[in-house]
């Protein structure tokens, strides 16, 4: 087994992330595209991969597989990656409403992107797509990962830039909870 | 894990709004173990890893562009229009040109499947607008034409536009450099 050389040197602590373990789901309708994504993470040292075409067939695998991390594009047929989002956060028949979701995609205006965060996505990421973009976003999720927020329109990550963490004041968002069983199967 | 007293005004007000903070029982933290930061051994492997594919993709692209264009001159000579092919080959041309740094093939393979999704005949002006998709394509990877392409760049995804526009009578998505 090779060992690298930040493992032999460095205490724990101090190492860089290993994102080795995780699982990932690269949802594309583009071939080319799926493999470009899955060579960047395997050149990251990612290789528990499974593609996917388009988002049905990405339910179907979300339904057979334990997978960590979902990396989707935006336009598919004949699931897109917004319905796959809305699926993961809101079906009953969701394994984790809770799993982190990057989206891929060209679109670049403001109402896009605040449309594909109203669906729930984590973390958004505007083609063209560079290796360190997409590592910094997965190590993102690790090191700052966003509380989710449930209410009667919405359920997923909280969607402020700075999550509030820091203030305590009267206009505070309401109370934070361990997540209960039926909040994570077709919750809002 | 509450962060204010319960009963407070606030905290009625979240109730009624039912809007309640949840962390995530499963946390890729976890499953990622003790680490922080990027590997910047791994960072180059994967940008040396791009770049590798890079000159794969031009040769590949100039390819499907060449698969474009001979399958449009035999449609043209058989006249029967097969609109799904030409979309397919579209379609792929649009999906990746922006990350290899050729978001005007993305643009021009972005309209050109505004132009040929659900047709199965052309008018003559249909055909001239896919001609000139095609010729803009070549040009752009043969003079390896990176980016946005400058003035010349938005001149021709300007043109190309405007050509679906009047070939179409309506107006392609947002705008032309930011294909989907």
């Amino acid at each position: 087994m090779m060992v690298s050389a930040h493992a032999i040197s460095d205490p724990p602590d101090r190492r860089p992330l290993d994102l080795s373990p995780l699982r990932l789901l690269v949802v594309d309708d583009n071939r080319h595209m799926r493999e470009l994504v899955t060579a960047i993470l395997n050149a990251l040292e990612m290789t528990r991969i499974r593609p996917a075409p388009d988002g049905a067939e990405a339910i179907h695998e979300l339904r057979a597989h334990e997978i960590d991390l979902v990396i989707t594009d935006w336009l598919m047929d004949p699931v897109c990656g917004i319905e796959l989002v809305r699926w993961i956060r809101t079906s009953a028949e969701s394994p984790d409403p809770f799993m982190p979701v990057i989206m891929i995609s060209s679109y670049t205006t403001p109402d896009r992107v605040v449309e594909a965060r109203g669906a729930g996505i984590n973390e958004f990421l505007v083609k063209p797509l560079s290796p360190r973009s997409l590592y910094q976003r997965i190590a993102n999720l690790v090191e700052r990962p966003r509380p989710f927020v449930r209410s009667k329109d919405y359920f997923g990550p909280c969607r402020r830039d700075d999550d509030g963490a820091g203030y305590g004041g009267p206009e505070r968002r309401g109370p934070t909870e361990p997540a209960p069983r039926q909040a994570r199967r077709g919750a809002a | 894990m509450t962060r204010r007293r319960p009963g407070t005004r606030a905290d009625a007000a979240a109730a009624a709004n039912d809007v309640v903070r949840l962390f995530p029982p499963r946390s890729l933290r976890a499953r990622v173990g003790p680490g922080k930061g990027l590997n910047p051994r791994l960072l180059a492997n994967a940008e040396a890893t791009v770049a590798a594919l890079q000159a794969a993709y031009e040769q590949r692209i100039e390819n499907d562009i060449s698969t474009l264009s001979s399958k449009f001159d035999s449609m043209r000579r058989s006249g029967r229009f097969d609109h799904q092919q030409l979309y397919l080959i579209a379609h792929e041309i649009k999906g990746e040109g922006g990350s290899y740094d050729y978001p005007l093939l993305s643009a021009f393979g972005h309209t050109l499947c505004l132009l040929v999704r659900r047709r199965n005949r052309l008018t003559a002006e249909e055909v001239e607008t896919i001609e000139a998709h095609i010729a803009a394509m070549r040009a752009v990877i043969r003079g390896q034409v990176r980016g946005e392409g400058g003035a010349v760049g938005r001149e021709l995804a300007a043109n190309l536009d405007a050509m679906v526009v009047r070939a179409l009578d309506e107006t392609p998505a947002p705008s032309h450099l930011k294909a989907p």
